[in-house]
């Protein structure tokens, strides 16, 4: 199985033999982690399948985000299969409800490198939870609250500015 | 990318628009002066169908040409459209209509969908008019099975009806047609609401609980129940389903012999709407109801029709406004003033109007304009095409 050979170690946590794999960032941090949460990103998924060994080079990442991103998947992966219906199903969601809020408490500096590893990585579920962080924490802003924000430059001619602000007078300031 | 240096919120184009698409239309509508890129990112066409849309312009009844026409907003109040650029937003003259559908009557306008009805006098001997949605983003369009009454005989009349489709609880449509006894003249009581389901391709037949009412108005469809306007500044609310009829009191009327004011009901920013909509009186009550559980209607605003006037008309004109419609993301009310023949829009908030457009070929109704909030998505639900 060419899994296999890209298994850098097996733990033994949750009672259980579990296959792990380590995955080494941009700074050269290496991180070992279950398969079954590294398998949570794509790309990883992929790499594992394809087979190497010294560990998976994900040199767009850097040490900070990649940690943040795999105590998501190391939480996600944990949750048990659902059991509709059932109170511990629920009370799982509950709680992974409360991690994910609790993961997503940092600042537009941090959640921008998460969308950007979210999106490399292929994790699609860190991917939707941070850009609707993203989008909440921007929503009511005006444009020039955005710009501050994202260091982005008002490119817009004066004349171009009197323009929009005209148009957009009693409608959406 | 930006100009100057990459700062550390840096996203691609692709991520930027994966943001924008969990934004509310008001927050896509500000944003587009953020920087030219952004601009270009909301406006893409590629993009349409991931962005929340708004309001983007009005379907009228014309009297040249077309039966009807659609007249777009400026491109603010339009968020995703940028002026000339790209695919026209809507094939305003319903081009991809078989000729089959004959002449068309424009009746109900409902988050991107339209519902007319066709008058196919191409043949020696008329069949009765059927009815048609389409999707003018999409240019996708449905035939309708005939419903049990279709205007012909059996002492009723068919005269309204809606389309309602709320693609945020189902990619499913629904069309009610309100059945009117035709026996009981001058007035017509509503005896049924007959209500199409996309779902199960056929036609229903949901008797009216209220006995004795009269439809007087623009009805609309909001939070999946249809608003009809009734006679004393009355609202009548029913679910597809036909079971609960839900009749409130928008204000008590003090003179209990007179019928009042056409009503408009309409919704804007979650809320339902309804409009005093009399001609005869130059004050306009706008009253909102907060939740659909809720019985009570709030006055939310009065306008006073000859102040939509500016000078040197203001004290020579006496005014004839209809109403276009409500902004569903902002506080603006639309009046169509036929004197002067202009599309105004009116910011209940500050009181202040602007002069939308000047539209000349406008043809007298009772309800003449059909907001439309463009749809881009694909896939007309439909199990049966006939």
């Amino acid at each position: 199985m060419a899994a296999a050979d890209s298994c850098d170690g097996i733990s033994t946590s949750g009672g259980g033999w579990e296959k792990t794999v380590t995955l080494v960032s941009s700074d050269d941090a290496r991180f070992e982690v279950r398969e079954a949460a590294a398998s949570l990103s794509q790309t990883v998924r992929r790499m594992i399948r394809a087979g190497g060994d010294g560990g998976i080079p994900l040199p767009k990442v850097d040490a900070r985000t990649l940690s943040t991103v795999l105590e998501y998947c190391n939480k996600h992966a944990a949750v048990p299969a659902p059991a509709p219906e059932s109170s511990s199903a629920e009370a799982a969601a509950v709680d992974l409800e409360w991690f994910d809020k609790e993961l997503m408490h940092v600042d537009l500096a941090t959640l921008c490198s998460l969308i950007r590893a979210a999106d490399y990585l292929e994790v699609a579920g860190l991917l939707d939870l941070t850009c609707k962080t993203v989008a909440d924490m921007i929503k009511s802003k005006t444009a020039e609250e955005i710009r501050q924000m994202f260091g982005i430059q008002n490119d817009f001619t004066p004349e171009e500015e009197e323009q929009l602000s005209r148009e957009n007078a009693g409608v959406f300031e | 990318m930006e100009q100057g240096t990459t700062p550390a919120t840096y996203l691609p184009d692709e991520l930027v628009v994966e943001i924008l698409a969990r934004l509310p239309a008001k927050s896509l509508c500000r944003f587009k002066c953020v920087s030219h890129r952004w601009r270009r990112l909301i406006s893409d066409p590629a993009h349409r169908a991931r962005f929340v849309q708004t309001l983007s312009g009005f379907f009228f009844l014309s009297d040249e040409g077309p039966r009807f026409r659609f007249t777009a907003l400026p491109s603010s109040v339009t968020p995703l459209e940028e002026d000339g650029d790209g695919p026209p937003l809507v094939d305003a003259a319903l081009s991809f209509l078989p000729p089959r559908c004959g002449e068309i009557e424009m009746l109900d306008s409902c988050n991107g969908l339209l519902l007319l009805r066709c008058y196919n006098e191409l043949s020696s001997s008329p069949p009765p008019p059927f009815y048609v949605v389409c999707n003018p983003a999409t240019r996708e369009w449905v035939a309708l099975p005939q419903p049990r009454y279709n205007g012909y005989g059996q002492g009723a009349r068919t005269w309204y009806a809606a389309v309602g489709f709320d693609p945020a609880i189902s990619s499913h449509f629904y069309v009610f047609q309100v059945v009117e006894v035709h026996d009981a003249m001058p007035l017509l009581p509503i005896a049924a609401v007959e209500v199409y389901s996309s779902e199960t391709g056929t036609w229903v037949l949901r008797e009216c609980k209220p006995e004795w009412i009269y439809f007087y108005g623009r009805m609309t469809y909001f939070n999946g129940s249809l608003h009809l306007p009734i006679e004393h500044e009355k609202v009548v609310s029913v679910d597809p389903n036909g079971q609960s009829w839900k009749v409130t009191q928008v204000r008590h009327c003090e003179d209990h012999g007179r019928r009042e004011g056409r009503g408009y009901v309409g919704h804007s920013q979650g809320r339902l709407i309804y409009a005093n909509n009399d001609r005869k009186y130059d004050v306009l009550s706008i009253y909102v109801r907060e939740d659909q559980a809720s019985r009570e209607w709030i006055m939310k605003h009065n306008v006073s029709k000859s102040d939509l006037l500016f000078e040197p008309w203001k004290h020579m004109l006496k005014p004839t406004y209809y109403i276009a419609g409500f902004h569903p993301d902002g506080d603006l009310v639309f009046f169509y003033d036929r004197t002067r023949n202009m599309l105004i829009s009116y910011d209940m908030n500050h009181g202040d109007w602007h002069v939308v457009c000047t539209l000349e070929d406008f043809r007298h109704a009772h309800h003449p304009f059909f907001p439309y909030v463009p749809w881009y998505s694909r896939g007309l639900a439909s199990p049966n095409i006939n």
